[in-house]
């Protein structure tokens, strides 16, 4: 599996910090409020909830907590287009399962998202 | 009947955990935050979507060609696909399905179809929000059944076709 390029990493953190500010608004906490639970600035849960910071794995653990819910609910499962823009061997087997019309279609879009990340 | 309220159950724990709480449900918007890629593309064949998950690679893609609340459908049935049959790897949905009866795995991937479906459906027109905004559009709506299902198909941003689908599957309506 090839490195993520910063970008990538970039949209990782924008993922999580998402997550983070959906679950504090569902437990109907300002980031004031989240900044007094957890002890951390309200500037730097502001920066990680526009995934501006990288943040470290502990800081996550402790807003979980505070908010109730899993830690792997604020992680996101999947590292966007890590391997490859289009469908790689692993699949060729399975491919003999669809028609050329389906995977041209398929490979469009993955090419689609290849292009997307460039933006 | 279990199996039916497993999938209601899966949908609605989306629905849950980012917040959603009226129509119409944002499943460009769901999707995105469950870190999933969605790309749209145009198919000149059948097709209407495809469900990709490789390692921790997750990617939904949807057919352009077709319309916006059929591309809402299909983004749900896609990530029903990722939720429920994730060993599948790639799944290339045709907006006609042939049934071909001598597949030996014909009809277990006729069963996913229909799971996908249900849980789209699930998804984009749960039965709480239907429970509380059928009595409100009722008032509204003047004129029959094809009107209220029609105000409701607008409402939830889904096809007339799959709103009266859901409606006669959870009772509501007699078909």
């Amino acid at each position: 599996m090839p490195d993520p390029t910063s970008q990538q990493i970039d949209e990782f953190y924008n993922a999580v910090g998402k997550r983070v500010k959906r679950a504090r608004a569902q437990a109907n906490l300002t980031q004031m409020d989240l900044s007094q639970r957890t002890g951390l600035t309200r500037s730097s849960i502001a920066n990680l909830e526009a995934g501006r910071q990288r943040v470290q794995a502990h800081i996550l653990a402790i807003i979980a907590s505070n908010l109730g819910i899993d830690l792997s609910d604020l992680f996101v499962q999947t590292f966007p287009t890590l391997s490859g823009h289009s469908l790689d061997q692993n699949h060729s087997e399975d491919l003999e399962r669809f028609s050329d019309t389906a995977l041209d279609f398929v490979n469009a879009g993955l090419k689609v998202s290849a292009s997307s990340e460039k933006l | 009947m279990n199996v039916r309220s497993d999938v209601e159950q899966r949908a609605q724990a989306y629905l849950k955990r980012w917040g959603i709480v009226e129509p119409p449900v944002d499943v460009t918007e769901l999707v995105r935050l469950e870190g999933i890629e969605l790309v749209f593309s145009r198919s000149k064949g059948m097709e209407s979507g495809f469900a990709l998950s490789e390692g921790f690679r997750r990617v939904i893609g949807v057919n352009s060609l077709e319309a916006p609340r059929r591309q809402r459908f299909t983004i749900g049935h896609e990530l029903g696909h990722l939720d429920m049959h994730n060993e599948r790897g790639l799944t290339v949905d045709q907006s006609v399905r042939v049934f071909k009866r001598d597949e030996v795995s014909s009809m277990a991937s006729d069963s996913q179809e229909i799971e996908a479906n249900a849980f789209a459906a699930a998804l984009l027109m749960p039965q709480s929000f239907l429970h509380q905004i059928v009595p409100e559009v009722l008032k509204t709506v003047s004129g029959g059944r094809d009107q209220l299902i029609s105000a409701l198909a607008k409402r939830f941003d889904v096809s007339v076709q799959a709103m009266g689908y859901r409606l006669i599957n959870l009772g509501m309506l007699s078909p």
